[in-house]
């Protein structure tokens, strides 16, 4: 989720811009698909599971992208410190930011107390997990393992064992879970681990991403009819209890298995149709930070509105939560940058 | 008494006293409907460790009828104390079932029938201290046709107002249950398996849901084999809710952070 105007200045050529292009689409698809995974898809009643199928998980698309990012613009004359000095200002002070509100609001509503935690436990504590208020926060501390081992990463990518180290963290990450309520980072960080490597791998330009990026329609249906079968997996499975971490590890996850194959389907659509500046997803992208931290607060608005308003048809929910949450995200976002100017970045991370 | 005897009572005592105070308690409050409150078939009779509080708080015998239960009939806590016994989950195993025959939810909420029990019982908790180890839930078929977005509120506020009461932290195993004389609502069932998701608190329980019409006596209520076969899928329930929890415990590093006592 790093600002796109860095991937311009620093890759200036027509088929540099084309893949940064086509990033950027995938970027704000990838957002939106965070956004729809938070709906409350229990109202799609016997759809629901193939609503959390799809859009569930919805993060390893973003952690491929941090991933291809991250070699796309470090690779040549990376610098460990002015790499973390920018995480820091981007990427932490927005995260403590809005930890004050969150930490502040579960302190208020006594959530501590359900976790067994005195209030200055409960501060530490939410400030390593991420914090349950805001649902998606957990990805900070999450991400911040893979900026802390960046030299690691770096020589890894820049190695002859890049691709044994990616098809090691990948099957691992199809084989495994999140920690029970993401709760924690390094756990997160080690399941998420292949497609981040994954992003490294695509954006080194290997000739196998390339005869993908070439690729034409019908050599993506297999991976298609293999979505489907991995939907019918996934069905038999729903009724386990989700996995955590230590349960699920050497499981197979079928939601995960299944965004592996979309996000191979997903690049190549981009690559290949969305590689031109696009100024509604450009928009997103640029917003992607923001729209990440601010959704699920709205979506809290969007939750007691429901309640309040007595909306019970199924579509309205959906349609009132997703309006309210992009709408009232991108009001903040667009409040913060008119008066905080570019130091917005700082608060809301865009 | 010679020297012998008296050394012989002493450590007779001893033995007692340490074995009381090494015994491990595990205290259960079961809220719900019928089905929760000895409104089965068959009685059973009493099961060495396994006891209620009664209508005053004090630890005594168990036996069918629950002295806080609704009905004169059978239970499935009484298989389940004695095989929690027999697993060594605990050395005594105290139930205080309060459930209201034919509750909806609403009904334990404010001005509703059960209302009245649900305060009285809660003083009584307040008043004796009681702690407990487990909640569990038990209801739903009362629900049938209830919108699952109210039956989801109405369970938050229930737990709100018994959390305020009981240790906060206490987990809460809730059963799937929305199937009583040939009806059946899905969505109440899907509404309590959202709701038991939701850690560190709540927990799936058992799939009432799952046992046929051979383990009911009147299409709803169990017969003496349901009431086993309850009980044995509310003791799976508990290694299952345990086990999430040690993960939890363990993932989350809550362990760690406690030590944090300022």
């Amino acid at each position: 989720m790093q600002k796109n105007s860095h991937i311009k200045s620093q890759v200036p050529s027509n088929s540099r811009n084309s893949i940064n292009y086509s990033i950027e689409n995938f970027r704000a698809i990838a957002i939106l698909f965070v956004i729809f995974s938070h709906l409350n898809l229990s109202t799609l009643g016997n759809w629901k599971l193939l609503g959390l199928f799809i859009l569930g998980d919805a993060t390893t698309f973003f952690v491929f992208i941090s991933g291809f990012l991250f070699y796309h613009l470090s690779s040549e004359n990376f610098n460990f410190r002015s790499y973390l000095s920018k995480k820091i200002k981007f990427v932490a002070a927005p995260y403590f930011f809005l930890s004050i509100i969150t930490i502040s609001t579960g302190l208020y509503i006594g959530q501590n107390n359900a976790f067994g935690l005195k209030p200055t436990a409960y501060v530490a504590w939410s400030l390593w997990a991420g914090g349950p208020i805001n649902g998606p926060m957990w990805f900070i501390p999450m991400i911040w393992c893979f900026f802390l081992t960046a030299p690691i990463l770096i020589n890894i990518a820049k190695s002859k064992f890049l691709p044994a180290a990616l098809v090691i963290s990948l099957v691992f990450s199809l084989f495994s879970s999140r920690p029970l309520l993401n709760t924690n980072p390094i756990l997160s960080s080690l399941h998420f681990l292949g497609f981040y490597m994954m992003g490294m791998y695509f954006a080194k330009g290997s000739n196998l991403c390339k005869q993908l990026e070439n690729s034409d329609a019908k050599k993506v249906y297999p991976f298609m009819a293999l979505i489907a079968l991995t939907f019918i997996a996934y069905i038999n499975q729903a009724h386990i209890n989700t996995r955590g971490f230590i349960s699920g590890a050497f499981n197979p996850n079928f939601m995960q298995i299944g965004k592996f194959f979309m996000l191979i389907i997903i690049y190549w659509a981009t690559t290949r149709y969305l590689h031109k500046k696009n100024d509604s997803l450009s928009y997103i992208a640029d917003i992607s930070f923001g729209l990440f931290f601010l959704h699920w607060l709205w979506k809290i608005v969007a939750n007691k509105a429901i309640t309040y308003l007595s909306i019970n048809r199924p579509a309205l929910i959906l349609l009132t939560e997703v309006t309210i949450m992009i709408v009232g995200s991108i009001f903040c976002v667009e409040i913060a940058r008119k008066f905080m100017k570019k130091r917005s970045r700082y608060v809301i991370g865009c | 008494m010679s020297s012998a005897a008296r050394i012989t009572f002493t450590l007779a005592l001893l033995a007692l006293f340490t074995q009381s105070l090494l015994a491990k308690d595990l205290s259960i409050l079961i809220i719900g409907q019928s089905i929760s409150a000895n409104c089965n078939a068959y009685s059973f009779d009493r099961e060495p460790g396994v006891y209620q509080y009664d209508l005053e708080g004090n630890i005594i015998d168990a036996r069918d009828p629950f002295l806080w239960a609704d009905c004169n009939g059978g239970s499935m806590w009484m298989p389940l104390g004695k095989k929690m016994i027999g697993a060594k989950m605990a050395d005594r195993v105290i139930f205080m079932p309060i459930g209201v025959a034919g509750t909806k939810i609403a009904d334990w909420l404010n001005g509703g029938r059960a209302h009245s029990k649900f305060i009285h019982s809660m003083s009584v908790i307040q008043r004796r201290k009681i702690k407990f180890d487990y909640v569990f839930w038990h209801q739903g078929s009362s629900d049938i046709g209830t919108k699952p977005a109210k039956y989801k509120s109405d369970f938050v506020k229930l737990y709100k107002m018994i959390n305020s009461t009981i240790s906060i932290g206490t987990p809460w195993i809730i059963a799937m249950h929305s199937r009583c004389t040939g009806n059946y609502d899905k969505k109440i069932e899907m509404a309590q398996q959202e709701l038991a998701n939701d850690l560190p608190i709540f927990y799936p329980g058992p799939n009432n849901n799952s046992l046929g019409d051979n383990y009911r006596f009147d299409r709803c209520h169990l017969n003496k084999d349901g009431q086993i076969k309850m009980a044995q899928l509310w003791f799976d329930s508990i290694q299952s809710a345990n086990a999430r929890k040690a993960e939890f415990e363990n993932e989350s590093l809550l362990r760690i952070f406690r030590k944090i006592s300022f």
